[in-house]
């Protein structure tokens, strides 16, 4: 419905109802380029190094928050990680119930700080645990975006 | 007054783009970093952190200041953003300033940032809400409305004429060719100006500045440790701010009543009594040209009306009396929202230090002035600076 | 410290970077929409405009007389009980000749924004549109009527006044 309809029909005089007409195309900056190229093109997942903090970060950036220090060296940790965290969403963004639960998980890698915020998949919520070893699952290189989505879920290491 | 005394003792900024690969996070290192370097102070070494950034919905990200904060040396700091509107990129400074002042904090950092470009169609759509939702966005409203309602106001009341006007433009954006953060330096005469496309008369496309990405910042010291990183630190001497009322069509807009009343405030800290002679260097805000002239009467920087016959007359050129936007102002280096004022603000910490380069007015100076303006007509932010 | 190109961060990207797949890149549209309250003082004006009437305030302590209506004096910071009916005709304080909107694309007429200043409040006033003229006879200091929907069109929005028009 156009604003100034809106407006006309509203003859309770006590609110309108419109929106913010904006939408946005976000840049991935340049430490998220390389990262989501990595991801997209050849399938890994890449953090990088502070040299003076000497540690590792995941997600990678070109410079250490912690020091400012810019970070040049970077490299693949795998698609392996282990489960830090998790939840089990029962309801939507919209409010609504889910027919299937939707687990979360904050996903760790070994000597690396930080991590990533993914799905599990394959498996049943009762079945995680913190500290269960998962693998990411990733779609066809065809089908990559340069998007998180790009994995499709992390799921149980077999 | 049991204030500590402040100085600027280093300044950075990043190039001003239409549309930057990087992050506003990545933006905000680039110059915060940069500031640091040149003062030669690690991060460990800031006490502070105050960040402006314009808002939310420009990024499109969430309490944009928190996620800025990692890229501004934040990171388990004291940390805290301001924000009025364009008049941010000053205020900040004067942010970072009373956290000093008070004896607080030794060292601030003071970072601006703007990525503006993820705003699709275009960022005005962001700024649609600063219309009353009942009785002006029904309107059909444009944000050029209110400019070339305020432009048009200052024109007929001192009947001022267009060409005049644009000459701002012409300089700036010339002024900009030797700046190397600049977005669109170019050569334009009077006539492109006004052979421009009408946007929303009185406002043609070269009145106008273009909407940019980009961050500036600025490290603060007190005067206990400022010669620790400088030996010609540039002391902040005065600040003010002032908001005028959000019902802008209740007041006669031909004149900047808040930019004057924030103008007093600082020169009357700074000890200011004759501006138009103990200023020497200027960076009034000039989101479009006539703003420029606008905000110098504001300024108490000559009379109501005589802006323009000051331009005209060469004053406010590089050689001139009362150098005005030497870096090229928003018109030839682009605006950031957040970030100009700031990026005016290490200008003329260049321009008192002789380390302008090719932007360097000729004459003497020993006290700049920077000014910014953001809302609905409505706020004034300015600092003076002496050496 | 002389700026160089060299010194200063940013990669500045061109126009069809997106389009060459050069940059990657997420879209995504904010999910906002909002249901605001007209608040007490809009309401009543709202209400008054649906009545073909426009309405002010009075402040007890500095005597303004100022529309929009409002419920406190931002001046004073006094409260305002008292409403007034004010004429429907105003003075052209500054005016605009429009040919974009917002995002930027062109309109084929262009639109005349105008401040006026309403008769009977001092120098207070609403943005509005004019109507019934060309762009090129507009002057600050007109004098200009309001051009009312009918009655049983108007909603009790702003647009129960299609216009104002030069007085003739």
């Amino acid at each position: 419905m156009a604003l100034t309809e809106k407006l006309e029909r509203n003859l309770d005089l006590k609110s309108v109802y419109m929106e913010m007409p904006v939408r946005h195309r976000y840049t991935l900056g340049v430490g998220g380029e390389k990262f989501f190229r990595g991801l997209k093109d050849d399938g890994k997942i890449l953090a990088s190094k502070c040299p003076e903090c000497d540690s590792w970060f995941l997600p990678p950036a070109i410079f250490c928050e912690q020091c400012f220090a810019k970070m040049d060296e970077w490299k693949d940790v795998g698609l392996s990680a282990l489960v830090v965290s998790f939840t089990v969403a029962h309801v939507g963004l919209d409010g609504k119930r889910l027919d299937e639960p939707v687990i979360y998980a904050l996903l760790g890698w070994p000597g690396v700080e930080g991590g990533l915020i993914h799905r599990l998949g394959e498996l049943k919520p009762e079945e995680v645990y913190v500290g269960m070893k998962v693998k990411a699952r990733l779609l066809a290189k065809k089908e990559r975006q340069g998007l998180i989505t790009d994995i499709i879920y992390f799921a149980p290491e077999k | 007054m049991g204030m500590k005394r402040v100085a600027i003792v280093g300044a950075g900024i990043t190039k001003f783009m239409r549309r930057g690969q990087e992050t506003g996070r990545e933006l905000s290192y680039h110059a915060a970093s940069m500031a640091l370097k040149s003062a030669g102070m690690t991060l460990d070494e800031v006490q502070c952190v105050a960040e402006s950034t314009g808002p939310d919905a420009f990024d499109g990200v969430h309490m944009n200041g928190e996620y800025l904060s990692d890229g501004s040396g934040g990171w388990r700091k004291p940390y805290l953003r301001s924000y009025v509107g364009g008049g941010s990129g000053v205020f900040v400074v004067n942010h970072g300033w009373y956290q000093v002042a008070s004896g607080l904090f030794d060292t601030c950092l003071v970072v601006a940032s703007e990525k503006m470009s993820s705003c699709h169609p275009h960022p005005q759509g962001a700024f649609l809400n600063i219309f009353d939702n009942f009785i002006e966005r029904p309107l059909g409203c444009n944000l050029l409305w209110i400019f070339a309602l305020e432009m048009n106001r200052y024109m007929t009341v001192h009947n001022i004429p267009h060409e005049q006007i644009a000459l701002v433009s012409v300089k700036n954006k010339k002024n900009a060719l030797d700046n190397p953060a600049a977005q669109i330096p170019e050569k334009v005469t009077v006539k492109d100006v006004l052979n421009s496309e009408v946007l929303a008369w009185p406002v043609h496309r070269l009145d106008i500045s273009p909407t940019t990405d980009g961050a500036a910042a600025l490290v603060l010291a007190s005067e206990d440790v400022a010669y620790k990183y400088t030996d010609k630190p540039v002391w902040i001497d005065g600040v003010g701010w002032c908001l005028d009322t959000a019902y802008w069509t209740n007041k006669d807009l031909y004149y900047p009543r808040y930019v004057e009343k924030a103008a007093s405030m600082a020169y009357k800290m700074a000890g200011i009594t004759d501006p138009r002679r103990e200023i020497h260097v200027a960076e009034p805000y000039d989101p479009f040209d006539y703003k420029e002239l606008h905000h110098m009467e504001g300024l108490l920087l000559c009379d109501k009306g005589e802006a323009p016959k000051l331009t005209e007359k060469g004053v406010t050129q590089r050689d001139g009396e009362m150098p005005t936007c030497p870096s090229g102002g928003l018109l030839g280096c682009g605006n950031p929202i957040a970030a100009s004022g700031t990026m005016k603000v290490a200008e003329i910490f260049w321009q008192l230090r002789g380390e302008a380069g090719p932007r360097q007015v000729t004459r003497e100076c020993r006290t700049g002035l920077a000014q910014a303006w953001g809302d609905l007509m409505q706020v004034g932010t300015v600092i003076v600076l002496r050496k | 410290m002389k700026l160089t190109r060299e010194m200063l961060g940013g990669t500045p990207l061109k126009e069809d970077d997106f389009a060459k797949g050069k940059t990657l890149f997420l879209d995504d549209k904010l999910r906002t929409a909002y249901n605001w309250d007209a608040g007490v003082a809009m309401g009543k004006f709202l209400a008054g405009l649906k009545q073909g009437k426009i309405l002010g305030v009075r402040c007890r302590k500095c005597q303004r007389v100022v529309t929009p209506p409002r419920v406190f004096c931002e001046a004073c910071f006094a409260p305002i009980d008292e409403w007034i009916e004010l004429a429907d005709s105003a003075v052209v304080d500054s005016f605009s000749i429009c040919y974009v909107r917002w995002d930027a694309s062109r309109i084929e007429k262009p639109e005349i924004p105008a401040i006026l200043l309403i008769d009977g409040a001092d120098r207070a006033g609403i943005m509005h549109m004019l109507g019934e003229i060309e762009p090129d006879k507009v002057k600050i200091g007109m004098k200009v009527k309001a051009v009312w929907k009918p009655e049983k069109e108007r909603a009790g929005s702003i647009l129960d006044i299609r216009y104002f028009r030069p007085v003739r």
